[in-house]
């Protein structure tokens, strides 16, 4: 026996260990991580004498559909389809503006592209707050519209730059012999570079999806009329309806309200194991600057 | 300003019409974001200039000066907002930073590609979660009476503690909480960053005798070292934003620890109508957030020899 | 780059602040057209408008929480009340319907935005209302409502109440609220607890007491510190600043009686009389606690007693409820937790047509059909069905948060229902009969509550936000026993001095 190779069994039987401590710590955080969601989920499907009074429910003590039933029946579903509508409408844009502009940047031969990343990275640090928003909004004649949702935020500086830097590592080889079959950038864009590019593309519309769906303070400021509200301000008027200068008093279950919760994470939570299956391969976070 | 001046002699040069006409596709490929750039932030950042008027307050908009900004210097509660905005987000940045790296190291160490998939959904749920979710739930976990935490507590023998009133327990409770909702968000940048990591690296390292430990320090982290500090600075950028969270847990007893700036411009600014005045936080805001972000960078430029921005 | 950027500021400030002018100016117009009296003023611009309008119709906007226009949150409902609203002032209007929980901060965005809805309803009026009126975003009323028939017969005393140096700029619409607590007789019964409506402080902890370790909280409580007034009226305290019987302004936390109040807090809550997680309960869930019989008391308005007794009913926990209007303290003194008038009308300093906008109010505050149709039931055919005489909600409102609640019978100024095509049943008749005398008691025995107005001192008006957050949190924490009683007015005493606290009593007392 070679001192290499018992070098190796020895260092296996640690890796052993390692790996089998790993996977238990892992399936520790996940427990962690996931019990006070099953609490959520769990809850919605209780009846209501079984969470009147403000009880921790693990196992489940009954089952029934009948808060989903409600809520299916209710306005939440409306909130639901607006933001639906601003999610996806929001996403296909913003990917529409994000993708070009990413491979623009990512091309080192573009004019001014410096000055371009400046102006770009100064955005990352400076909010000018509610207000100024606001007014610019309203100056734009947004308000009280859909795409006051929708505009604003069709790019964020944290998906662009993830974006332009993939597509900065992608080969040069690659563009400039496609340039010399006659390519122009809008065919490099769309027949090589797209292709190559489908698992950041993933990441990031899940990334824009998420910050569509979840806003909150935006859609209360800028929808005046509340057939155009979305799944998150009513939701958040479900947790909170509680500011007491009426007290109107009709009792809603936590059940119920957990209904809504899940309804508000579903369509994520079905979209995430499509795009997932790209992610392990080759998200990139470079520099901004670059 | 040496780069920005040589690049603009290029503009004067004859041969810039020639170069835009052959990028004419990159261009206009750019032009869309750029607008937006231009009108969605720029344009915002015009109304800044609130910041030295005293808009809302009075019918009439008159130029003030200093003003609001003697007023925000003068004003204990500001300062107490600063402090805590700072306090929390070093906490965040401290305590919430290095959560994301580490999970995704270990992710990386399973083999099977099922088991990798399934600990990262399981981590990334809560990210689906707006922040009113997540207050809900941690009333609910961390109640005295009724929450898991407490149960535990009470099974160890311990006294049962009320984090959601306790100043002292407060923060821990933003930055548990912060940590749960954001730990799968960046543990998937991470974990995708390190599958493009070489393995021909580890295996020349094994032969030459590295432990796995020696493997994470001198070849995993600085393959990732970009990202780490992009993300860092990216987190730096916003941390100072705080705002839903707190909103959404605080209460009376705890304000003197979590009342931070995004909520007291809510408060003086929004709630109050004093529209200038809550301009004027905005605008110290982002100089503080500028220079922890350009100072963070000016350290891992000197430090890591590495700058993002 | 630095000097572009500033540059570009610059010119941002000088476009806002100059479109800010233009508005600024156009107003100041109309205040100096109207002369000395402001109520000529508007009296005259009103009649200018109106000479318009029969030509032209205006649209005005009308911006009221959800938890109004026929209390459901379909929007095909919410307008079905619109309609009616237009059909019967024949004014044209366009409604904006912010979630009650996000209402304060869509109304101020569109205030600093320069969209003032032309009629609007204030909540928190005590001291948002000044606030407004130093911002002059709402107008004075006084003549309008003089030219009003209906609005006049409403009791001078609920305009005064929220009257700013003798103007007007609200109308209410119903009495001003006022809370007390409400005790679930069934456990009062089964565990021997005697309590009259008007016990003392001392009385209360030892009866409410009896429950300890039975698993029923004795007394629920919100994360609302306001709510502590209550106990604090027992013993003369008041918090935040106030007018004392000398009429001097002085500071509350200040006072000796407070500490005697806080100590009384203090003992409820250690005592575990006091929902020991009652910072992290919302009012819902207080009022839930209630109705399940998870908690035997709690403090909640006294025209929300029916909702106890229907309440507890669909909960399977049917019982009847005794309303505590006040607690006395040592000496005697006590009071119900007086919100005065929280919720009101106002309208826009901008408003192209007063008159409109005031026939609009009329009938949302004096109509019968028109004010149940707004705060509760909403319109026949759409909200409800009449069935036997008896309003039926329809399934599309059920599903929406709907149902028929009744309770504007009891607490608006309209004096007779009877002309609706509906009555509620027996039995609902007989509870709001006793709402109607419980509501009566409660205004007899209520505490103090006081405004202070905007624009005296420039002090107080920047700092009273901090004031009200730093009491409650100093409060919140002594009855936590995060602190103790001495530590906590301490450290209320070292804020006090930061914002010159004494400087500005004697800028609020004339000095």
């Amino acid at each position: 026996m070679n001192p290499k190779s018992r070098i190796k069994i020895k260092e296996s039987n640690s890796r052993k260990i390692f790996r089998l401590f790993n996977a238990l710590f892992l399936a520790v955080v996940c427990i962690i991580v996931v019990i006070p969601i099953w609490n959520v989920v769990v809850t919605s499907f209780a009846q209501d004498q079984d969470v009147m009074g403000g009880v921790y429910l693990l196992l489940p003590k009954s089952f029934t559909l009948k808060n989903y039933a409600r809520v299916m029946n209710s306005g939440y579903m409306r909130g639901f389809w607006n933001s639906m509508f601003v999610a996806v409408s929001g996403t296909a844009l913003a990917m529409a503006v994000t993708v070009p502009m990413g491979f623009a940047l990512a091309q080192k031969k573009l004019i001014g592209r410096k000055i371009i990343m400046r102006i770009i990275s100064i955005t990352l640090v400076f909010d000018a707050g509610i207000m100024p928003f606001y007014i610019l909004i309203k100056t734009l004649g947004l308000i009280d519209t859909r795409l006051s949702l929708i505009l604003p935020f069709a790019v964020s500086t944290f998906n662009l730059i993830i974006v332009k830097n993939y597509m900065s590592s992608i080969p040069e080889s690659l563009i400039e012999s496609a340039k010399l079959d006659g390519c122009n950038d809008f065919m490099i864009l769309i027949k090589i570079v797209l292709p190559l590019a489908v698992p950041i593309l993933s990441a990031v519309m899940l990334f824009y999806f998420v910050s569509f769906w979840n806003r909150y303070t935006e859609a209360v400021m800028f929808i005046n009329n509340s057939s155009r509200y979305t799944l998150q301000v009513m939701l958040r008027a479900l947790v909170f309806q509680s500011d007491g200068s009426l007290g109107e008093g009709n009792a809603v279950y936590d059940n119920t309200k957990m209904a809504v919760m899940v309804l508000g994470m579903l369509p994520v939570l079905i979209i995430y194991p499509f795009v997932q299956k790209h992610f392990v391969s080759g998200l990139m976070l470079g520099g901004v600057k670059e | 300003m040496d780069k920005t001046r040589g690049s603009s002699k290029k503009f004067t040069s004859p041969g810039i019409l020639k170069n835009i006409h052959r990028q004419k596709y990159l261009l206009l490929m750019l032009l869309p974001g750029l607008l937006w750039f231009v009108v969605f932030k720029y344009c915002t950042y015009a109304g800044l200039g609130l910041a030295f008027t005293n808009y809302g307050f009075k019918k009439s908009v008159d130029f003030v000066g200093m003003r609001n900004f003697i007023r925000l210097f003068k004003s204990v509660a500001f300062w107490t907002a600063f402090k805590n905005t700072m306090i929390i987000s070093i906490c965040n940045i401290i305590f919430y930073f290095p959560f994301p790296i580490i999970i995704a190291l270990l992710i990386n160490e399973l083999r099977s590609l099922r088991m990798k998939r399934t600990v990262q959904f399981m981590i990334y749920i809560p990210y689906f979660f707006s922040w009113v979710v997540v207050g809900t739930i941690f009333v609910n976990l961390f109640s005295p009476s009724s929450g898991l935490v407490n149960q535990i507590l009470k099974l160890l023998g311990q006294d049962s503690i009320y984090f959601m009133a306790n100043p002292q327990w407060f923060r821990f409770v933003l930055i548990a909480s912060y940590i749960w909702r954001q730990m799968g968000y960046g543990a998937v940048i991470y974990v995708a960053t390190l599958s493009t990591v070489d393995p021909q690296l580890y295996e020349a390292a094994s032969i030459d005798g590295c432990n796995k430990w020696k493997q994470v320090f001198y070849i995993t982290l600085p393959s990732i070292k970009t990202t780490i500090i992009t993300m860092l600075l990216l987190n730096l950028s916003h941390v100072l934003l705080i705002f839903e969270q707190i909103m959404v847990m605080y209460n009376a007893s705890v304000y003197s620890v979590s009342d931070v700036l995004q909520t007291y411009t809510y408060r003086e600014g929004i709630l109050s109508g004093n529209i200038a005045y809550g301009t004027s936080i905005s605008l110290f805001t982002g100089l503080v957030s500028f220079m922890l972000v350009m100072g963070t960078n000016w350290i891992t430029k000197h430090f890591l020899e590495e700058s993002v921005l | 780059m630095k000097k572009r950027g500033l540059a570009l500021i610059m010119a941002g400030a000088v476009a806002l602040s100059s479109a800010g002018c233009q508005s600024g100016t156009g107003s100041r117009e109309t205040v100096d057209k109207g002369g000395e009296t402001k109520t000529e003023s508007t009296a005259s611009a009103g009649e200018a408008t109106t000479a318009a309008i029969s030509s032209e119709k205006v649209k005005l906007t009308i911006c009221s929480p959800d938890n109004t226009f026929g209390l459901s949150t379909d929007p095909e409902l919410q307008q079905s009340v619109i309609d009616m609203l237009k059909e019967n002032t024949g004014v044209e209007l366009e409604a904006i319907i912010p979630p009650i929980s996000s209402y304060n901060e869509k109304l101020e965005t569109m205030m600093a935005g320069g969209d003032v809805p032309d009629i609007f309803a204030i909540s928190q009026a005590t001291t948002r209302l000044p606030n407004y009126v130093a911002r002059e975003q709402v107008m004075p009323l006084d003549s309008l409502i003089k030219s009003s028939v209906k609005l006049s017969e409403i009791d001078q005393d609920y305009y005064n109440a929220l009257a700013i140096d003798g103007a007007v700029y609200d109308i209410p619409y119903y009495y001003p609220r006022v809370k007390g607590l409400f005790l679930r007789k069934d456990i009062m019964e089964q565990y021997g607890i005697e309590l009259s409506n008007t016990p003392t402080t001392e009385e209360f902890i030892t009866e409410m007491g009896k429950l300890k370790g039975t698993g029923i909280i004795p007394f629920s409580f919100p994360k609302w510190i306001d709510n502590f007034q209550f106990f604090m009226n027992s013993f003369g305290a008041y918090a935040g600043i106030y007018k004392n019987a000398d009429g001097v302004y002085v500071d509350g936390m200040q006072e000796p009686q407070m500490k005697e109040a806080l100590n009384y807090l203090k003992e409820l809550y250690d005592t575990g009389v006091m929902d020991q997680e009652f910072i992290t309960t919302e009012n819902n869930t207080m009022r839930e606690y209630v109705y399940t019989g998870k908690a035997a008391a709690d403090i909640d308005y006294v025209m929300n007693y029916s909702n106890y007794i229907l309440q507890s009913e669909l909960a399977g926990k049917a019982t009847d409820v005794q309303p505590i209007y006040m607690l006395k303290g040592p000496d005697g003194k006590g009071g119900g937790l007086n919100e005065s008038i929280q919720t009101a009308w106002c309208i826009s300093s901008e408003c192209k047509n007063p008159e409109a906008a005031i026939r609009v109010i009329e009938a949302l505050v004096t109509d019968p059909e028109i004010h149940a149709a707004f705060y509760n039931t909403g319109v026949e055919g759409k909200h409800y069905n009449i069935e036997d005489g008896i309003a039926v909600p329809t399934d599309k409102a059920a599903n929406s948060g709907y149902s028929i609640k009744y309770n504007y019978l009891t607490d608006s100024f309209i004096k007779d229902f009877t002309t609706l095509k509906f009555q509620p049943d027996e039995k609902t008749q007989k509870v709001l009969r006793i709402q109607r005398d419980m509501i009566e008691m409660a205004m007899e025995l209520k505490g103090d509550k006081q405004m202070i107005p905007s624009g005296i001192s420039s002090l107080y008006d920047e700092t009273s936000a901090s004031i009200t957050n730093t009491w409650k949190e100093v409060v919140s924490q002594i009855v936590l026993s995060s602190t103790s009683i001495d530590e906590g007015l301490k450290t209320y005493k070292n804020f006090w001095n930061s914002v010159d606290g004494d400087t500005m009593l004697k800028e609020l007392n004339g000095h």
